[in-house]
């Protein structure tokens, strides 16, 4: 009896030819350095899928020359395959689009916008977020921190006012389009927060569940609503999203606080999606926390939100860092306090509030205290006394944040009448919910599915992040809706296609607006409303940009989603024209291959990237003594299966064993495709005239070639 | 009369001339594998050329500034690259026959018409599906639309040549640039596509690592000022003020 079968041993090793030629592969040079590769290996029982190449292939209609296929098909039965591919389209994933956690088109709207073409701006932004006017005003931008144009000496595009101005200037869209066929399955969501409503646009509108929404609060918008102050996000813009989103037929029932998902499976829902945010305050553990006049600011904002009378003294502590602080404190301002101070523990850098909100803070002329803390709240004939002590660095921590630790002899006291204590906020999750809770409160699902351990109960948002942003809760209700919809038998494809067709313009309002700007165009301050008046009430503070500004902005923009070389190459005259055209065939298609299984157009100069790196793997296992064949034809096939999400070129490196070796067994016919395709180069006048594929495709595809510009007629 | 040309700062010495007469031997090899590399069908489709020599480098060289003014969507991609190409010790051009003419008939779909070629067959002046190369006319630096596997099938004799380039220890590296500017000076001609590889055999690859604005701040350049500066030392006042402005990327 051997130790170890020596050909399982001999095929295990295979695996590491792969890993091999994988490594080749990421490390070939660059020709361009704008593909990135991506690699699957496919071994073992998944190998079966080989021989299904052919039902593929007649299955998805490839009318491939019979030698073609039967190379592909003769190479025997190779134990591993590296599927090497790549997105070679002249669309360039752009750093902004990329940080976006919705994933927004953002050059594309840029670029509507740069045309003057508002509505199609806005539905570009539609097309993943269902509450475009809502991130327009208050997402905090991660784009913005990856805009190429702000990495390399410049500052970043102001792609958020720019959002924010198609937005003001987009006609109100009279329908959103026609849901989809009702399926009979029925969903509950438990929230109306931003992930909430996601969810219930997509799983109503585009998968054609029935979706009710139970509120407990009697407004709904959940943290938009009630944490998110009117003068970062006005109420008008609110209602009118909302309105939107119940106009696709998503039912919302007010004061309805569900105690657990068990009577609404018993209701007949066959989903539950727990989207309840994170509206717990955490308590400060000091001794005088109770006291009259310490609030909880969520609790706080809440009030103020909802129209409760809530009143503030002349002098206000805010205990925090965050944006729920920063709110608090602007808030109490617009309350009639005279004198507002944060109280944090760490420095500026370290604050987690966004360096807007900040500064917006600053300006209002709210006092930050850095690195303080507060160690007792006493009550006085004058209010409230607050015992407060100076923090310092700490030694160096395992996570990399020092804990601020309190200085020696550095106490120091505060006289207020009211305190706001903004230390945290979590999810308040009932026990009843039967859900596995993290230390931090927050429901623990599978960040895969969204799932929880109840079957049928998804949850997202702030209640599995914790607290976050609204554009963070947004996509978090786009996965769970999508994992929803195949939960429920469906594709789980969310996609829409809402803007038009793109078109190159003849006129360009970017252009003219820019060859009247005087130098160089800068990125444009924000105006702002005078602080007395912001001061009067709850109005967006920011005015937003004009229109010669925006669109004078939009010209800044390095349209990093084209390859930019404009070399015509692909038969298009700009790199521009050709990601419009490719943008409009996948909308066209919704992302499914055209022709044989790949997608164009394709940038000429990605494709040849692609090769370089397949030749580096496939000369790999050439070092190694190991018999590899490049293919593309059945790569595209495995493609065709689901293989390389997101490839539009997919090509293979095939490891085979002794006995059928690819190349020396399929020589023969190897051979003969050679001659057989040289022969068609010198004989053959066109495509293939007269072969039944080629009937069957021009019934398909319409005229006969070359008859545009057959001088012969 | 033949033209005499005269330099008192003559780049190429015999040392320099034996290095790159070197890797002369090395784009040969280079051009070999690029040959052997898998082919689409098996069809010979690759055209190869070594450029070598200060006269040929600098054309291409120039060429690719010229171009690089034509257009700022490559104006600086071309212009610290034909520094490249200057410097390079031998340049290998690979080209692809068939993109133009003749394309793969695959069914593929990868290029912008429908999956039966016609996008390049519409596009072009034909007859009978035979195209006319004699057109050579474009306003764009590369006469598109070009066969899209075709191109990818350039990728395969790019990696082939640049592997050999590794098994050697030889530093290469490819660059469209180049490729278009000796297109464009009648290399590969017979090809639609071209693609250059500046073979370096120097202790320092500034292919592989260039500075910024490579076209301005490179080793020649630097060395050049250098002389220039000591020979102005002794004419210039102490007191004066350096007349020309620092790092042109400060300045920006």
């Amino acid at each position: 009896m051997p130790l170890y079968d020596g050909k399982k041993f001999a095929q295990e090793g295979l695996l590491q030819v792969a890993q091999h030629c994988a490594q080749a592969a990421l490390h070939a040079p660059q020709l361009i350095g704008k593909t990135e590769i991506k690699m699957e290996v496919v071994a073992g029982e998944e190998l079966k899928d080989f021989f299904s190449v052919e039902d593929a292939a007649n299955k998805y209609g490839a009318r491939l020359g019979g030698g073609n296929y039967k190379l592909a098909y003769n190479m025997g039965e190779p134990p591993v395959l590296l599927l090497i591919g790549a997105d070679v389209t002249p669309i360039v994933e752009a750093p902004c689009r990329a940080a976006c956690p919705a994933g927004i088109d953002v050059p594309r709207y840029i670029r509507l916008i740069g045309d003057g073409k508002y509505d199609e701006a806005v539905a570009v932004v539609r097309e993943r977020v269902p509450l475009p006017s809502i991130c327009a005003y208050v997402c905090h931008a991660p784009c913005e921190a990856k805009c190429r144009r702000g990495t390399l000496r410049d500052k970043p595009i102001a792609i958020e006012a720019l959002k924010r101005f198609a937005v003001d200037r987009a006609g109100k869209i009279d329908s959103l389009g026609p849901s989809a066929e009702a399926t009979g399955k029925r969903v509950a969501i438990i929230g109306s927060g931003p992930a909430g409503l996601t969810a219930a646009y997509y799983l109503r509108k585009v998968c054609g569940h029935e979706v009710t929404i139970f509120e407990a609060l009697s407004q709904p918008g959940g943290m938009m609503r009630v944490g998110i102050p009117a003068y970062r996000l006005p109420r008008k813009i609110l209602d009118s999203e909302i309105a939107a989103i119940k106009e696709v037929g998503v039912k919302i029932k007010l004061n309805s606080k569900q105690e657990s998902p068990d009577k609404l499976f018993q209701q007949g829902y066959d989903a539950v999606f727990v989207s309840v945010g994170a509206h717990h305050d955490t308590s400060l553990g000091i001794s005088g926390q109770d006291l009259p006049g310490v609030m909880e600011c969520l609790s706080f904002l809440r009030d103020v939100s909802l129209g409760e009378k809530v009143s503030v003294g002349n002098r206000v502590a805010v205990i925090g860092g965050g944006n729920a602080a920063m709110d608090a404190a602007r808030t109490a301002l617009r309350l009639g306090a005279k004198e507002v101070t944060i109280l944090y523990r760490r420095t500026k850098a370290d604050m987690p509030a966004y360096q807007d909100n900040v500064e917006h803070v600053l300006r209002e002329g709210i006092k930050i205290e850095f690195q303080s803390i507060i160690s007792e709240i006493k009550s006085d004939t004058e209010g409230l006394q607050l015992k407060c002590v100076r923090t310092g660095t700490g030694p160096d921590h395992a996570e990399g944040v020092s804990p601020p630790m309190p200085i020696e002899e550095s106490e120091f006291g505060m006289q207020v009448d009211t305190v706001i204590v903004a230390t945290g906020q979590s999810p308040e999750v009932p026990p009843e919910f039967g859900l596995s809770l993290s230390k931090e409160n927050t429901i623990q699902v599978d960040p895969e599915t969204t799932s929880t351990d109840r079957e049928g109960v998804f949850a997202g948002g702030d209640a599995v992040t914790g607290p976050a942003s609204v554009i963070e809760a947004i996509a978090g209700g786009r996965k769970a809706a999508s994992r929803i919809d195949q939960y429920l038998g469906g594709l789980g494809i969310i996609d829409e296609v809402l803007a038009p067709p793109e078109q190159v313009p003849e006129v360009s309002p970017a252009r003219d607006a820019l060859s009247e700007a005087v130098g160089e165009p800068e990125r444009p301050q924000i105006k702002l409303m005078p602080v007395k008046k912001a001061l009067a009430g709850f109005d967006k503070d920011e005015l937003g940009l004009g229109e010669r500004e925006a669109l004078v902005e939009t010209t800044r923009c390095l349209e990093c989603d084209q390859v930019g070389y404009d070399c015509g190459a692909c038969g298009f005259k700009t790199c521009r024209e050709a990601v419009i055209n490719c943008q409009n065939r996948l909308n066209e298609t919704g992302g499914e291959p055209w022709g044989w299984l790949m997608k164009g157009p394709s940038c000429i100069w990605r494709a040849m990237e692609l090769g370089i790196s397949v030749d580096w793997a496939a000369a790999a296992a050439h070092r190694l003594n190991i018999e590899s064949r490049v293919g593309m034809v059945p790569a595209t096939a495995f493609m065709r299966m689901g293989y390389m999400e997101g490839c539009t070129l997919v090509i293979f490196c095939a490891g085979n064993r002794q006995r059928g070796l690819p190349s020396r067994r399929s020589g023969e016919k190897r051979r003969d495709v050679a001659v057989s395709s040289a022969l068609d180069a010198f004989y053959r006048t066109g495509p293939r005239y007269g072969s039944p594929g080629h009937q069957h495709q021009r019934q398909m595809v319409g005229p006969p070639l070359h008859s545009s510009r057959d001088r012969r007629g | 009369m033949p033209r005499i040309t005269i330099r008192d700062w003559p780049p190429y010495s015999p040392t320099d001339q034996n290095r790159r007469e070197n890797t002369v031997v090395a784009a040969k090899l280079m051009m070999n594998a690029a040959l052997t590399a898998p082919s689409i069908g098996g069809i010979a489709m690759t055209e190869g050329e070594i450029v070598y020599g200060e006269e040929e480098q600098e054309e291409i060289a120039r060429k690719m500034e010229e171009l690089a003014h034509e257009r700022e969507a490559w104006q600086h991609t071309f212009l610290y690259e034909a520094v490249m190409a200057r410097q390079a010790d031998t340049i290998l051009l690979l080209g692809n026959t068939r993109a133009y003419a003749s394309p793969w008939k695959g069914e593929c779909g990868l290029c912008a018409g429908r999956p039966d070629c016609s996008f390049v067959y519409e596009n072009r002046d034909q007859r009978a599906g035979i195209i006319d190369v004699t057109d050579r006319r474009s306003d764009t630096l590369v006469q598109g639309p070009l066969c899209t596997a075709f191109a990818h099938q350039l990728g395969y004799n790019v990696g082939s040549a640049l592997m050999v380039a590794v098994h050697l220890y030889i530093d290469a590296r490819p660059f469209m640039s180049i490729g278009l500017g000796a297109q464009k000076l009648g290399y590969c001609r017979n090809s639609a596509i071209v693609v250059g590889i500046a073979i370096n055999a120097r202790a320092k690859c500034e292919p592989s690592d260039p500075a910024v604005d490579y076209h301005l701040v490179n080793l020649d350049r630097a060395i050049d000022a250098i002389r220039g500066n000591v020979n102005q030392l002794s004419i210039r006042p102490a007191t004066g003020k350096e007349y020309r402005p620092g790092d042109p990327a400060k300045k920006r």
